[in-house]
């Protein structure tokens, strides 16, 4: 019983590492300020959801069709909104996250609203299904790759423009970049990647519905980055960890469950603001290095 | 000629910034462009460089049309600019600094995937030139360095670098030297005189009048939005409507 509670557990922790590590290509690296994340994992969830109980798709192509809806979903949100900066992008895709929810919980012929969908398949390769242990190496398997490609893109001449349009976008568009381009790529390979976490927390719960996919998520995914490190992969892994279990031991002391979601926040909240007096840069966040050297 | 800027025009509501400008540079001359206080000076430069577009007037540019370009299309044209104030990127380092105007070519998503070969190695051979140029203007052993922790000087030739390292035909710099100690001014000007005689181009707004009558070839005075009188130097300097606009004599 401890032990599917610890693989549970684990399981959550690798979906969440692709939701912060793909969170913070976007919002560490290039300074976009999406609040909006969980709609392209809503996006992912109910795509391969979808696809598995109506078209009896295989989770391997749902997985990917999540991931390329959430993509593409994104390319047709940044049109409008990457001319935004700062705050105003953040209220826009605030917004967006509030619209794909809202949509969501009313579009009942699809989604069936906030009856949510039971009975959501789990994956199978060549007959075998994949049960809970298998789960968590498949789960392992997608986050140390994501992880992989995200730090693969940030170390490279790419990854190095998004970082300088975060700096001064201006100076980095008289520099000859095409800054709106690559704004628009990074948020849809952000997408991307929050779409397959997506596909996979619906394949693993076998239960989905709009409750999820609300916009403190998003804010949960924000904090993970800000305490692990803005712009570096380890420190969203190290976020991820944290406040995945951070509000697990609540379970075993001797508190009335009432209580316990209030106590989950209090939490969070302490441990946010903590880390913002005493380590603003996270944990593990991109200069930690750099200012160790007394540089 | 390198740039010619015909009949240029820029209104900001109801002030002439720039008001029927003409100028041209040549190939391989360092001219300065020089003027009072809200002459036009930068906004000429905003104007070649596309961060504002002029109400009327063309430029022209090796053959190319640059009104109405974006900013980073006439970048890639071969025309680069310094800020008057820093811009360099304060969280990467003096060498991501350097790169960033070398790699526009390295810097495709696609490539990542498809190319990841040659961009290592376009990405070494470009290391090692930022790296001349670095050593060019001095400061090589701060390649490693976040360019906010430079300091003033350092980080006024990093930019110079920076500029340097585009390889561009013709550079734009506002005030190279504002701010800047008179040593580190003469090093400036040697740097800069090194470069013109690489074979570069390049055009400099400056206040510091010894800097710019050792420096230039040809000085465009800026008043009001106008060219009222251009020249060698020595010419300049003794020219009746260039002292009046700068210690504020009778205008007609």
């Amino acid at each position: 019983m401890i032990e599917a509670y610890f693989i549970h557990l684990l399981i959550l922790i690798g979906i969440y590492i692709i939701l912060a590590a793909s969170l913070n290509l976007a919002m560490g690296n290039t300074g976009l300020l999406n609040v909006g994340h969980v709609a392209f994992y809503a996006i992912g969830a109910y795509t391969s959801a979808l696809l598995a109980l109506n078209l009896n798709i295989p989770f391997w192509i749902g997985f990917l069709a999540g991931g390329i809806l959430a993509a593409l979903f994104a390319l047709l949100i940044a049109i409008p909104t990457l001319k935004l900066r700062g705050d105003y992008l953040a209220i826009a895709t605030l917004g967006l996250a509030v619209v794909v929810e809202s949509i969501l919980r009313n579009w009942t012929s699809l989604t069936r609203g906030p009856l949510g969908l039971p009975g959501i398949p789990k994956p199978a390769l060549f007959g075998m299904t994949f049960n809970n242990n298998s789960y968590l190496i498949l789960v392992i398997i997608f986050s140390v790759i994501t992880c992989l490609i995200i730090y693969y893109i940030t170390k490279s001449p790419f990854g190095r423009v998004l970082k300088a349009i975060r700096e001064d976008e201006l100076a980095a568009a008289s520099l000859g970049k095409n800054t709106t381009k690559y704004k628009t790529q990074a948020l849809v390979i952000s997408a991307f990647f929050a779409g397959i976490a997506g596909s996979l927390y619906a394949h693993y719960i076998n239960f989905i519905d709009p409750t999820t996919f609300s916009v403190l998520e998003s804010i949960l995914i924000i904090s993970m980055i800000i305490v692990g490190g803005l712009a570096s992969v380890k420190g969203a892994v190290i976020g991820a960890v944290i406040l995945t279990l951070l509000p697990e031991p609540l379970r075993f002391l001797p508190i009335p469950s009432f209580a316990i979601g209030a106590l989950r926040q209090i939490l969070y909240a302490l441990l946010l603001v903590i880390i913002l007096i005493k380590r603003p840069q996270g944990i593990w966040g991109e200069f930690t290095k750099q200012k160790e050297n007394g540089a | 000629m390198v740039l010619k800027v015909t009949n240029l025009e820029k209104d900001f509501g109801g002030i002439k910034a720039v008001n029927n400008c003409n100028f041209e540079i040549k190939e391989n001359k360092i001219t300065t462009l020089i003027g009072p206080n809200g002459a036009g000076k930068t906004t000429v430069f905003n104007l070649i460089t596309g961060l504002i577009k002029p109400d009327k007037g063309h430029i022209h540019f090796r053959g190319n049309h640059l009104v109405g370009l974006k900013p980073y299309k006439i970048a890639r044209l071969g025309l680069t600019r310094t800020f008057q104030l820093i811009r360099l990127f304060p969280k990467l380092t003096a060498m991501e600094n350097m790169l960033l105007v070398r790699s526009n070519e390295l810097e495709r998503f696609k490539d990542l995937i498809f190319n990841p070969k040659k961009i290592r190695h376009e990405e070494n051979l470009n290391k090692q030139r930022c790296m001349e140029f670095l050593e060019l203007v001095g400061i090589p052993e701060k390649h490693n360095f976040l360019a906010e922790n430079l300091s003033f000087g350092q980080q006024k030739l990093l930019e110079i670098a920076r500029a340097l390292a585009t390889e561009s035909p013709l550079i734009l710099l506002d005030e190279p030297v504002g701010g800047v100690n008179p040593k580190l001014r003469d090093k400036i000007r040697n740097i800069l005189i090194k470069i013109k005689e690489q074979g570069r181009t390049l055009l400099i707004i400056e206040h510091d009048m010894n800097f710019v009558m050792k420096i230039s070839d040809k000085v465009i005075v800026l008043d009001e939005g106008t060219v009222i009188a251009e020249g060698p130097p020595k010419k300049i300097q003794n020219n009746k409507k260039v002292l009046d606009a700068y210690l504020g004599g009778n205008k007609k």
